[in-house]
């Protein structure tokens, strides 16, 4: 009896984390990722991936995915997720005291669905749009009065990891704006056809005052100049047919495996106190991108994790000054909102700046959000509520904004 | 020694005033201009000598100085020798003070435990030289005849009445010597203070030799003389002022100590006058008051929770219109538009009648009111550069060498004058500083 009860008392220590799983992990002070083996913390059961905290599911299924699920592969990614769910939570609850985790029920994590979500219904029909290559978190919800009672269902907040597709670049090079060869002969461009031009005139004027001395004609002088501006015009054109050359040919995300989506996605879950996740703007984005950034505490943001992902990544550094266009939807996977954000945490310290930023989504709101005005408005409204040198680091602020092009 | 001081301290408590003397302790000045390790050493030196530990010193000089301070504020004239006279009597009566040189180390050592600022310390230490000289040297002989006696720059012809001001020597309570001084110099009608200089030790030597002035004046007007009072960045009315009326006033909380030292950078290095010197040698608490209302309301601006631009087509206020909403950017930039604007206006108004005012002296006059904090100065500083951008000398270098190679690339044969323009366009990409971004390239901002 007495080794049944310490048996019973050792077990409820330590939960059911003796089976190890294989996780993809990165390097420290590197984005390379490598495998590692680890147990999983807060699991409730001994066969399938379901903890405390975290049920992790497939596609449209309610039972947790079972350690012995025949597809070897589901199961690394249901150990993946779950192992780095655990780390964002341990990171929210530890590193930035914040402590909604805690409050949260039991979070549904479905792997590898397609279906596009419904405020109706939670799953639109499986033949409409089926999605790949990336994840999204819902908000919670119930199918309304209306629908028949067998198709009724009601859901918490979830996550949601798209399978993986390879698909042809060629399809992207529209979307991914000019190529870095065409913006450096760009910047180039113009100063030169202003050298040529000036060359010419100074050409001009000598032979119409000097033309004794002149070796040329002015027909072959003003062919070669003309010729150099066609040409000029000509390099600046073609560079921008460049695109296939800077890119692989084939792309494919595997959110499931890459940590930094998975710190993402639980972050929104996190911010949807006042972010709600109805849709994607650049600034409820960038807003998950950077505490997915400084999660992984790494230079670059979403690296490659080959086999995986072979996406680009986002640079926190990146100091490309804003643009009106940075508002647009389309624009809410850009690494510029995490930048300036990023930029904030560089001007107020880690400490403040990560505290600011977490605070300042309470005077936002998804739906009307502007980064020029509403979230440059929040931050600095709320470095005035908390920052300990309120008017300094508010005139920091100001300075970090403007130079950005604000 | 430690019972006069707790008779004084006893004495000087029940006398206390509205006035804080708390305000005249250094919380302005991050480091001392004024005294040096080695003058610190000598303090020490001395405080040895007296069995007095700091702390000692601290808590008696502190009490003193509160006593003499809040009495001294509330007096109707600011004599500059008032002070001196009182400093010597005391201490001298008590022995804390045993020669007259020995109050030299005292007021080392009120600076070096910032019981006092660098520009008070300089005020007593003036001013105490002269107290001391007046009584060494009052039966001093007088000098050889001046050279070319009767040819001088002023036009002084009635010696009588030129000396008239010092007839009966002023009391440092209802006249001040100083200022009484001032006053006299200024009947020679002299800005050039050399050949004022030399007409006044003419002047004095034919006083005292047509007997108008006693040996005793003689000599002190020649130590005033000597004193070169006109050089003097400040007087002590001009300081009393500024403290009593802006010093801390705008102040929420009081800060202990400067951080900064902003205020103690040299403005014109061969006076040794400080930026925090010239404030108060340019400006009286009047003024100081208003240019720190000017960083005031621009806080108060950067700070507004909304700022609108409106619109009304027609007469009717009611009627058709438009409101645009400003961003916290448009914002920062009209606040600080309106901060230029109001220094022109400060320039061209009454009080200021078209002095030019340098922007770190509105720095100045809003750190010494205490609205700006020490960790303010820095970032505050910057807004200059908004409307008057800085170029470094090395800027300055490169964009004349960038110029001048320019030019040159066209003297060259082609095709070497394309390569060479290519060439330079390149490395100028590659040295030139990133340009910040341009607010006017942002299309989301109307200002």
């Amino acid at each position: 009896m007495k080794y049944i009860l310490i048996g019973l008392l050792f077990a409820s220590q330590v939960g059911f984390a003796s089976q190890e799983f294989r996780v993809i992990d990165r390097q420290d002070h590197s984005t390379k990722t490598y495998y590692k083996k680890v147990s999983l913390k807060d699991l409730i059961s001994d066969t399938h991936f379901e903890g405390k905290y975290f049920k992790i599911v497939h596609k449209k299924s309610n039972e947790p995915i079972s350690f012995s699920d025949p597809d070897p592969q589901l199961v690394q990614k249901a150990a993946n997720t779950y192992y780095h769910l655990t780390q964002a939570k341990d990171f929210w609850l530890n590193n930035l005291q914040v402590y909604t985790p805690e409050s949260f029920p039991q979070l549904t994590i479905r792997l590898e669905i397609t279906n596009t979500f419904s405020e109706l219904g939670h799953y639109s029909h499986d033949n409409f749009n089926p999605q790949y290559n990336n994840a999204l978190s819902i908000p919670e919800g119930q199918t309304p009065e209306w629908v028949p009672v067998e198709k009724q269902d009601k859901w918490g907040k979830e996550i949601w990891f798209r399978p993986k597709k390879v698909i042809s670049t060629k399809e992207l090079t529209n979307t991914l704006g000019p190529n870095p060869v065409s913006v450096a002969l760009k910047q180039m461009h113009a100063p030169f056809i202003n050298y040529t031009v000036n060359h010419f005139t100074k050409t001009l004027i000598d032979h119409l005052f000097y033309s004794a001395e002149m070796t040329t004609s002015l027909r072959s002088d003003f062919s070669r100049f003309l010729g150099t501006i066609a040409l000029s015009y000509f390099v600046v054109e073609s560079s921008k047919k460049m695109d296939p050359l800077f890119m692989e040919k084939w792309f494919y995300l595997d959110t499931s495996m890459v940590p930094e989506v998975i710190y993402h996605e639980y972050a929104h879950l996190i911010l949807s106190d006042h972010l709600e996740m109805s849709h994607s703007t650049p600034v409820i984005e960038g807003y998950a991108d950077y505490f997915a950034a400084i999660i992984s505490e790494k230079k670059k943001v979403y690296a490659k994790v080959p086999g995986h992902s072979n996406a680009n990544p986002k640079d926190p550094y990146n100091d490309r000054p804003y643009n009106h266009m940075d508002e647009h939807i389309s624009n809410a996977t850009s690494d510029f909102v995490l930048s300036v954000l990023w930029d904030v945490r560089e001007t107020l310290g880690k400490e403040v700046g990560d505290k600011v930023i977490f605070e300042s989504r309470k005077k936002l709101n998804t739906k009307t959000a502007t980064i020029s005005h509403h979230m440059l408005k929040a931050l600095l409204e709320t470095c005035s509520e908390i920052c300990p040198s309120p008017r300094k680091d508010r005139l920091k602020l100001y300075q970090t904004f403007s130079k950005r092009g604000f | 020694m430690k019972h006069f001081f707790s008779v004084l301290f006893l004495f000087f408590t029940f006398s206390l005033h509205a006035f804080d003397p708390a305000v005249f302790r250094n919380n302005k000045e991050a480091l001392s201009r004024q005294v040096s390790n080695e003058d610190i050493e000598r303090m020490k030196y001395w405080l040895k000598q007296r069995n007095l530990s700091e702390e000692q010193m601290y808590h008696l000089s502190s009490n003193f100085l509160n006593g003499v301070l809040s009495d001294f504020v509330e007096q109707d004239t600011y004599c500059d020798l008032y002070l001196p006279y009182l400093f010597l009597d005391v201490l001298k009566g008590e022995g804390v003070v045993t020669r007259d040189d020995d109050i030299y180390q005292f007021y080392v050592y009120l600076r070096h435990s910032n019981l006092i600022d660098d520009l008070f310390y300089d005020l007593l230490k003036k001013s105490t030289r002269i107290v001391v000289n007046f009584e060494q040297n009052k039966n001093r002989p007088i000098g050889r005849r001046p050279l070319n006696l009767y040819k001088r720059y002023s036009r002084v012809d009635d010696l009588e009445k030129f000396y008239q001001p010092f007839k009966s020597w002023p009391d440092e309570v209802d006249s001040c010597t100083i200022q009484t001084y001032l006053r006299h110099i200024n009947q020679l009608n002299l800005s050039n203070s050399k050949s004022r200089n030399k007409d006044l030790k003419k002047l004095n030597w034919l006083g005292y030799q047509q007997g108008i002035l006693s040996l005793e004046n003689y000599n002190r007007l020649e130590i005033l003389r000597e004193a070169y009072i006109t050089n003097w960045p400040i007087t002590t009315a001009r300081y009393i002022d500024i403290i009593k009326n802006a010093k801390d006033k705008k102040a929420i909380v009081r800060e202990e100590a400067s951080t900064d030292d902003f205020n103690m950078t040299y403005v014109l290095r061969k006076e040794n006058i400080t930026r925090r010197g010239k404030l108060y040698a340019a400006y009286n608490s009047t003024q100081i008051f208003l240019l720190s209302q000017i960083i005031e309301r621009t806080a108060k601006r950067m700070d507004a929770k909304y700022v609108e631009l409106s619109f009304q087509y027609t007469d009717d206020p009611e009627g058709e219109g438009e409101i645009y909403v400003l961003s916290p950017m448009e914002q920062y930039r009209v606040s600080i538009n309106m901060l230029k604007k109001e220094i022109a206006e400060l320039v061209r108004s009454e009080t200021f009648r078209g002095t030019p005012l340098e922007y770190a002296d509105i720095i100045a006059a809003s750190y010494e009111t205490g609205l700006l904090k020490s960790e303010d100065i820095e970032q505050v500083l910057k807004f200059e550069d908004f409307w008057n951008p800085k170029v470094s000398r090395w800027q300055a270098y490169r964009n004349y060498a960038f110029s001048l190679a320019g030019t040159a690339t066209y003297y060259l044969p082609p095709p070497w004058n394309i390569l060479g323009a290519v060439g330079l366009i390149m490395t100028q990409m590659k040295l030139t500083d990133k340009p910040e971004a341009d607010p006017d390239d942002n299309w989301n901002s109307i200002i």
